[in-house]
């Protein structure tokens, strides 16, 4: 065995890992080699140290954190079940509702004869059973919707009968035919 | 107690933010028994039986993370969390759930995995200020605890410079005290590949070290 050889072996050696033979090998030329001896000391400190090392320890708070940081993560993986079991509920209840109300406040068009315009449900139903329920976007909105159908489905003017609260007063809307309001109100 | 105080203010130096007892963290030891009955029970979902487990194996993780990610503390934190998450999630196929003895192994692999991932995420290559480093030293230390003190120093501030692979070999095998089989087995390697990285890194180190020994204190 060479001192290189003895060198490189000498790392490992250092930690037992090198076989009976390798380790008889390199203290029989440790033996007449002062240099690579003073090398095999070297390592067998530099490992003493590391193994020295191994008994190292970090503050009680550090271990805290992490332990706590873990904690509330796997909290929070567990939480999102929940809460997409009850965002789906409450979605599916929300579209339920909106579905209801829609369908409950849409206007049917009622066929009228040829000159007369079809008045809706709703709009009717303005004048005395519940005015105060009925917010005034949705008046309105109803409103539209009839007039643009009523110019889809005849070229005469339009003409719309309002109720109101008071059974004496009706509102009368008349338009031409492109929509055009011709005569504002009359009230009767 | 002095060696304590010198092992002490070597590791708050190199590791300017973490603050290293010189006494091991009293772990709770149980038997392999015990330690099958508590991975049962997390895997079962028992958060109070993960919380021995991750009391238990602390000390391991954040450790080794530590000297994995260049002696950053916050880093060390963030790594063994990610590895305590990944635990958490993937007990169940902790394959092994007769042999108690070969979780620390896997939990080891998962800790070298996390901070594989860190480092190249953050292609981390640590730079010790030397300068820095010999600056804080006892004022009553005699030559010979200087020294030691020093040495401990340049051991610490040389893992940091040797590649990922030769590092975990070291940290592994000569810090954690794994046998080399072990070590392969945790890093995927063969055993003459890991017995060649630790050659190398101990070269390394040595090198690094008698150079830093040199540097006026």
């Amino acid at each position: 065995m060479n001192c290189e050889q003895a060198r490189d072996l000498a790392a490992l050696a250092a930690s037992g890992d090198v076989t009976t033979e390798e380790r008889s090998a390199l203290a029989a030329h440790n033996a007449g080699c002062g240099e690579c001896r003073a090398e095999a000391d070297a390592y067998a400190e530099l490992c003493g140290q590391l193994a020295a090392m191994r008994g190292e320890s970090a503050p009680e708070y550090v271990y805290a954190a992490v332990r706590t940081r873990v904690v509330a993560q796997i909290g929070e993986r567990r939480r999102p079940h929940w809460v997409a079991a009850w965002s789906t509920l409450a979605a599916v209840v929300a579209c339920s509702v909106v579905t209801i109300v829609a369908l409950r406040d849409r206007a049917p068009i009622v066929t009228q004869p040829p000159g007369k315009y079809a008045v809706p449900a709703t709009v009717a139903a303005l004048s005395t059973e519940a005015p105060a329920i009925v917010a005034p976007s949705l008046r309105h909105r109803v409103r539209e919707r009839v007039v643009r159908a009523a110019v889809q489905e005849a070229s005469d003017p339009l003409v719309v009968q309002m109720f109101t609260d008071d059974p004496d007063v009706v509102i009368y809307w008349i338009a031409d035919a492109r929509g055009k309001r011709s005569e504002r109100e009359s009230i009767q | 107690m002095r060696e304590a105080g010198i092992l002490q203010s070597t590791l708050a130096m190199a590791l300017p933010a973490t603050r290293v007892q010189s006494e091991a963290q009293p772990q709770v030891r149980l038997d392999a028994d015990d330690a099958l009955k508590l991975i049962s029970l997390a895997r079962a979902g028992d958060m109070a039986a993960f919380d021995q487990l991750m009391r238990q194996h602390e000390r391991l993780v954040l450790m080794t993370a530590l000297r994995f990610l260049g002696g950053n503390r916050a880093d060390a934190q963030d790594a063994a969390q990610t590895v305590f998450l990944r635990l958490h999630r993937s007990l169940g196929q902790f394959r092994d759930a007769e042999n108690a003895a070969s979780f620390p192994a896997w939990l080891y692999r998962i800790t070298v995995n996390v901070c594989h991932d860190m480092n190249r995420g953050k292609q981390r290559r640590a730079e010790v200020d030397l300068s820095a480093v010999s600056r804080v030293t006892s004022a009553d230390s005699n030559d010979a605890e200087h020294d030691r003190e020093r040495r401990m120093e340049a051991i610490t501030a040389g893992l940091t410079q040797l590649a990922e692979k030769e590092r975990a070999a070291i940290v592994l095998r000569d810090i954690e005290g794994l046998a080399t089989c072990e070590v392969a087995s945790i890093l995927g390697s063969s055993e003459a590949t890991v017995r060649s990285q630790i050659s190398v890194g101990r070269k390394k180190l040595r090198k690094f070290a008698e150079a830093y020994m040199r540097r006026k204190p």
